[in-house]
């Protein structure tokens, strides 16, 4: 009799048990009480806005640096300013001289190519980046600043965008400054191209073979020569990114 | 008075009309195509010749941009001190450089030497550069050496030291200059260890040779703490060997770098294999690293290049063969060194002519065995080093013609003499008989061969055409008269012919002789051309000659050999040197020089030829009185005997005179080339070589980079084929057959899965089907793809099938022109599908019964609810004041249904729909999977969630949580100025607040301009030089939510022309106080003055003892007035 009703207290507490765990879920399901557990601090949601962030940034940038090696330092080339080649507006960064073997240096610059990727990219971000979708408690000054540097061996992307998590009771996070560096020598692919562009603009031609080979075989130079232009591709020989750009030619049938 | 002045003005107009003429006739060539040379774009470049409405200010000017000032090219010196040549001046200036006329080899500012930072980085640069790349580096000073050559530069700091770099908490293997704090400290063990790896240093605690891994072209090892030790392999750049990861291995070794394998150079055209490169022996095999040779698709030089033919250098760069083009159309050739021991001929050394610097070691590999790509200066009339013998090409598009006559410069025409030397002789060829035979009519083919695409000749394919090529003649037959029976007896003129073959036939007559018609076109016998069967005869035999192969190198062998023996001034004209060449046809240029003896001939030799029994009757003639005279002083004897002598004088006349002669013009006509019209060969161009084709490849298929099917190619191949210019430097067909008897559609050779599906089990019937056997989920992407017979452009369409191509709406993706085209489409649950397609050539022949593609598709198991990829507004975006609604769209990675509510509500729960593409009920290839709602604004923060469900009804558990925040109206609370200035001088300001952030934030700009200072609350523009007169500005302000305001402003500028004026004037003891009637400053003097030479003074000034001051006053606007004061 003793151990039937210990059977029945049990089940009693067993289903009351249950009922309780069933009610909080329930209640935190409905917002009627906090959770017990929380399930991130500022500080981890504020890791993944930055994640987020600099994914976007990798994105973005690497998305715009490709299309800028491909359409040789131009994201926009006007009317008259390149050719079709492999699917590809590639700018000439040397004009036609009539009757001359020798060219016009356009003279693409460093600030120029910066220029260009910080608008392109600053509007892309607009679409990518969404801090509120990481945390209720953000407060973004949307804002935010890009700055775009081709160095010699990366490109910096730096973002100032001031950020911030507070979920009170000293639970707070912010930050201000997010970047990301690209792998792309872009600097020295630069220094390359326009060492060609000078030779074009000054001899009239470029040797690439003997380019490639006073140069230790660091790069590999491609010459296509689509009547009556030449297009190069440049690119680290050991690496992927293509610059690649037209000198204007001359027709002559 | 009415000529006053007449001889002058008389004078003035004919050296006006002198001076005019020269400048009219100097003026530079105007362009009619419409473009301009603008100095600004509207794309913001500058000097593009482009077309006018592209420009943007500026000058525009209707010539190229060199001929312009403002577009003159010269060297341009950048801020950071680095120089550029050939330059534009505007270009140059627009980025606040210097420009300068001339090269930077002009300008010591823009020579190079080595600049050594820190002994661990060294630039080749210039001395200004070199101090920008220092600008920002502390306790750094300038380091700019005198250096021979970049590699010397770089040397420098190869040499550097090394050693451990050891800090408190890290060792690493570095420079000196790299080194934080080099300093040794004795009691921590910190500091630089010149020549020391760090594995030797017991502080470091590392172990040595560890690893190997590559360090530019060398294997080195490494210690366990990673840092760089002492080389384990020294490869060896100048032997061909490089650090490279050996998997075989599985360590670090000194690969070869070599081409083991390189193109071979034999073409196989229709199954004849062919060597078209036998001019190096070592075509085809093992070529060292940095190796450059030429490569040529046709015979080359010795002007045996055909049409559609090409130059190409190809070298040998760390295992792969690249290919260089030389210029198209032949306009640039390929020679290779060296040539022979004994040659003469040097190419400049290219490490000179490029200015390159490589080191003694590294130009002495490449001069070994090289090869460039030079102009071709075929057409320049000076015997120099670019003279070749490759006959530049020309365009073969089938519109071309030889407007410029470049092949009607090959036109030849030869005096033939046909002659008989009395009444009753036989017609004869008396002179130029060489022009009736086979070997003249051979050596005029090849005259016209050298003026470029010209005359006979085979094509890449293997082709011959020789409708460029024929000879005519003045006269069919050569005099004649009639017989007794009536008829006349002519001498048949025959071209192409065997001299010993001539007869002397009745017409209408037939040669008995076959061999006399052997050249003659069938049917032709009374007009026997030299014909162009006879030419493919003489082409077949010199087809395999590959004659003067590299240019160049036969050229200048042989003219070596000329101009040893037979120099002459008379060399000096291209068709000397082709007598020089003397290479097979290349002798017919011979034929120019023989012409003119020849026609010199004419008027000579034939002459006499022609006037021989014409003589011998002028001489009877003559004879007759001295005859008569005899006879007369010998008596009656005499008379009869001189009567007889006459007599038989007359009759021997009568039977030995009456010679003949006549003149036949026998000319050449030179046209240019066309390509086949009958069977044409497009697709070789896209081919590779190991299959049949043109394009140089690898021996497994894969195109060697840098070739390339040309326009120019492409056109030779045939009449009918069309180069596809869209598809250059695609891997994408360039060449293609639109022949207008081509009546087949494109024939679907294959078609496939792609994607996941890749591997499903599918069955395939040429141009008929592709039935899927499986069945394949719902609302994924089904991707397929097809493959073509030839080129062509695909439709497909499902459930219903229009009646022709050009019905059909949708294109695969691809619109090109291609063999291969893909597709991806979604498709609903429980559905068998039939996609048909139908592609078109150029010719728009199309498969009329199309392909069918069958797939069905299961009812879907699909557990996992979709998720929001985007949306077409920010999250936290701001509203403007006054918008109570916006929209917004939801992009998801699946077709879905979604819904909104303004509570974090389930899925069921939500109050608001959202209009969706939804859950597609057929299939779509362009489907996008989008929600969009009409969202409530009000002012503040505004809280939305979205949740959304696919179509097996799995929907979102966690909301999207999204922002909009509603924003105060902008205020513009002032702008300024109004009213009038009396300055040319003022500054336009702007107040704003309230607005997105609440703080006035915004951009203002007045006119349209954007202020200097702005996208804040305050914003201003400072005016300068304005000219007098009314201004009015139209303010307009609007912030990130788009709030805006707007007001105007006006003001005057009333700028002063009146000199100031004395308002007031009066002594305090000895000080002189004066007033002027608006704001000036002044300079006083004891006698007259002028302004800036004075004594300033500020409304006063000291009298002295003299009577007598002199004050000179001069306002804002420059405005003086004098005035001379007695005391």
């Amino acid at each position: 009799m003793r151990k039937r009703g210990q059977l029945t207290l049990f089940i009693i507490l067993g289903i009351v048990l249950i009922v309780l765990i069933a009610l909080y879920f329930v209640a935190v399901k409905t917002e009627i009480i906090p959770p017990l557990l929380t399930p991130s601090d500022a500080n981890s949601e504020m890791n993944e806005i930055e994640e987020h962030i600099e994914d976007c940034l990798k994105a973005v940038g690497m998305n715009y640096l490709y299309i800028l090696g491909q359409q040789g330092g131009y994201l926009n080339p006007g009317e008259d300013t390149y050719r079709m080649f492999n699917d590809s507006m590639i700018s000439y960064l040397c004009w036609n001289q009539e009757n001359s073997p020798t060219c016009t240096n356009r003279l693409l610059t460093l600030n120029k190519m910066e220029e260009q990727l910080e608008d392109a990219v600053d509007d892309a971000l607009q679409t990518c980046i969404n801090v509120y979708d990481y945390s209720k408690d953000v407060e973004a000054n949307d804002d935010w600043e890009l700055d775009v540097t081709i160095n010699y061996f990366n490109v910096d992307f730096d973002l100032n965008y001031p950020v911030s998590v507070d979920k009170g009771e000293d639970d707070s996070a912010s930050e201000d400054e997010f970047g990301y560096e690209a792998d792309v020598a872009l600097g020295e692919i630069y220094e390359v191209s326009q060492d060609i562009v000078n030779q074009h603009a000054s001899l009239g031609d470029f040797d690439q073979l003997l380019y490639m080979l006073s140069k230790l075989s660091r790069y590999t130079i491609y010459k296509n020569r689509p009547y009556p232009d030449v297009v190069y591709q440049v690119k680290l020989r050991e690496k992927a990114y293509v610059f690649q750009f037209g000198i204007q030619g001359e027709e002559n049938v | 008075m009415q000529k006053r002045f007449v001889k002058e003005k008389a004078l003035l107009m004919i050296f006006l009309i002198v001076t005019l003429s020269f400048t009219i006739a100097n003026f530079e060539e105007v362009k009619a195509d419409g473009n301009v040379c603008c100095e600004y774009t509207s794309s913001g470049d500058t000097c593009v010749y482009t077309d006018e409405d592209n420009c943007d200010g500026g000058n525009a000017v209707s010539t190229s941009c060199e001929q312009t000032s403002y577009c003159e090219v010269g060297v341009c010196v950048s801020s950071e001190g680095k120089c550029s040549d050939g330059v534009a001046k505007t270009t140059c200036e627009s980025l606040d450089y210097e420009w300068h006329e001339g090269s930077s080899l002009d300008y010591d500012v823009c020579q190079k030497e080595c600049c050594v930072i820190a002994e661990y980085q060294c630039s080749y640069t210039t001395e200004d550069h070199c101090g920008y790349l220092i600008e920002d580096l502390e306790d750094i000073e300038l380091d700019w050496r005198d250096v021979d050559s970049e590699a010397d530069c770089s040397n420098i700091c190869r040499s550097s030291d090394k050693g451990c770099c050891v800090t408190s908490d890290s060792c690493s293997y570095t420079t000196y200059g790299l080194c934080e704090d080099p300093d040794i400290d004795l009691n921590t063990g910190t500091g630089f260890y010149e020549e020391e790896y760090c594995a030797d240093l017991g502080a470091c605690a590392c172990v040595s040779h560890d690893t190997k891994r590559c360090v530019d072209e060398d294997v080195y090892w490494f210690d366990s703490c990673g840092n760089q030790e002492d080389v384990a392999e020294d490869c060896d750049y100048l032997s061909s060997t490089w650090c490279n990861y050996d998997e075989e291995e599985d360590d670090y070794i000194c690969d070869d770098i070599n081409c083991d394998e390189t193109f071979d150079g034999v073409y196989t055209i229709d199954g004849v294999e062919t060597q078209r490169n036998p001019h190096d022996e070592r075509i085809g095999g093992e070529r060292e690293h940095g190796e450059s040779w030429c490569l040529y698709e046709s015979p080359a030089g010795g002007w045996f290049d055909r049409p559609g033919s090409q130059h190409y250098r190809s070298f040998c760069y760390f295992g792969e063969e690249i290919i260089e083009p030389c210029v198209d159309y032949r306009e640039s050739v390929c020679i290779q060194y060296p040539y022979t021991t004994t040659n003469n001929y040097t190419l400049m050394n290219p490490f000179e002519e490029w200015g390159l610097t490589l080191g003694d070691d590294y130009s002495s590999t490449i001069s070994e065995a090289g090869s460039a790509c030079i102009d071709n200066g075929i057409y320049q009339n000076l015997i120099n080093a670019n003279v070749t013998t490759v006959p530049k090409g020309s365009s073969l598009s089938s519109e071309s013609t030889d407007e410029e006559g470049t092949c009607s410069s090959g036109n030849q025409e030869c005096l033939v003499t046909f002659g008989k030397d009395s009444r009753f002789g036989e017609w004869h060829c008396y002179d130029n008989c060489y022009c009736l035979t086979p070997e003249w009519a051979d050596q005029a083919a090849g005259f016209c061969a050298t003026q470029g695409d010209c005359g006979a000749k085979y094509n890449l394919a293997e082709e011959f055409v020789g409708d460029g090529f024929y000879i005519t003649k003045s006269h069919g037959y050569a005099g004649g008269f009639d017989d007794d029976s009536g008829e006349v007896e002519h001498n048949k003129t025959l071209i192409g012919y065997d001299l010993n073959c001539v007869e002397t036939w009745s017409v209408p007559g037939e040669n008995s002789d076959p061999e006399c018609t052997k050249y003659c076109k069938d049917g032709e016998s009374e007009n026997c051309y030299f014909i162009d069967e006879m030419r493919e005869e003489v082409q077949l035999e010199l087809k395999d000659e590959y004659g003067v192969y590299g240019g160049l190198v036969g050229f200048s062998q042989s003219m070596g050999e000329y101009i040893a023996t037979e120099q002459s001034p008379g060399l000096s004209t291209v068709g000397a040197i082709a007598i020089g060449a003397g290479a097979g046809l290349v002798a017919g240029l011979a034929f120019s020089a023989v012409t003119a003896t020849v026609a010199v001939g004419v008027a000579g030799a034939g002459a006499v030829l022609v006037g021989t029994g014409t003589i011998f009757a002028a001489g009877i003639s003559n004879l007759i009185p001295y005859v008569a005279g005899v006879g007369s002083v010998l008596g009656p004897i005499g008379w009869v005997v001189a009567g007889v002598i006459i007599v038989i004088a007359v009759i021997v006349t009568l039977i030995v005179g009456g010679g003949e002669a006549i003149e036949i013009t026998v000319s050449s006509h030179c046209e240019a080339w066309q390509a086949p019209s009958g069977l044409d060969y497009c697709e070789l161009c896209d081919v590779a070589v190991s299959d049949g084709g043109l394009a140089i490849d690898n021996s497994e298929g894969d195109i060697l980079r840098g070739w390339e099917c040309t326009e120019y190619k492409c056109n030779s191949l045939g009449q009918t084929c069309e180069y596809i210019e869209e598809n250059v430097g695609t891997e994408r067909a360039m060449c293609i057959s639109v022949a207008t008897n081509d009546v087949n559609h494109p024939v679907i050779e294959d078609a496939y899965l792609l994607g996941n599906y890749k591997n499903l089990d599918v069955e395939f019937v040429k141009d008929d089907y592709l039935k899927v056997n499986e069945k394949i989920a719902p609302y994924t992407f089904f991707e397929f793809g097809i493959e073509l017979d030839e080129v062509g452009q695909c439709k497909i369409e499902y459930e219903s099938l229009h009646e022709t191509y050009e019905e059909m709406d949708l294109y695969f993706p691809d619109s090109y022109y291609d063999y291969v085209h893909n597709q991806s489409w979604i498709l609903t649950p429980n559905e068998v599908y039939n996609f048909y397609v139908r592609c078109q050539d150029h010719n728009a022949n199309y498969n009329i019964d199309a392909f069918v593609i069958q797939v069905e598709t299961t009812g879907g198991d699909d557990i996992t609810p979709p998720s929001i990829d985007a949306t077409s507004v920010n999250n936290g975006a701001f509203i403007a004041s006054g918008v109570n609604e916006t929209d917004v769209s939801l992009f998801m990675d699946e077709p879905a249904n979604c819904k909104w509510s303004f509570s974090d509500a389930d899925y069921s729960l939500m109050e608001y729909y959202m209009s969706c593409s939804g859950i597609p009920e057929t299939a779509s290839s362009l489907f996008e999977n989008e929600c969009t709602a009409l969202l409530n604004v009000s002012y503040g923060n505004n809280y939305y969630f979205f949740a959304c469900e696919d179509a097996a009804g799995n929907a979102n558990t966690e909301n999207h949580a999204f922002t909009l925040v509603g924003t105060d109206p902008l205020g513009l609370d002032y702008a300024s100025p109004n009213g009038t200035i009396y300055y040319d001088y003022t500054t336009i300001s702007a107040g704003t607040s309230g607005g997105a952030y609440g703080d006035g934030k915004a951009v203002c700009s007045y006119d349209g301009i954007e202020f200097f200072t702005t996208n804040t609350s305050v914003h201003s523009q400072n005016l300068e030089d304005l000219e007098a007169g009314d201004y009015n500005y139209n303010i307009v302000c609007s912030d990130i939510a788009g709030n805006s305001n707007s007001t105007e402003i006006s003001f005057t500028i009333a700028v002063d022309s009146d000199a100031p004026e004395l308002s007031g004037l009066y002594l305090i003891d000895t000080t002189l106080y004066y007033e002027l009637n608006e704001d000036a400053t002044c300079e006083y003097y004891f006698e007259e003055f002028d302004y800036g030479e004075g004594t300033s003074v500020a409304g006063s000034f000291t009298l002295t003892e003299l009577s007598s001051y002199y004050l000179i006053c001069e306002d804002v606007f420059g405005n003086q007035g004098e005035f001379e004061i007695r005391v």
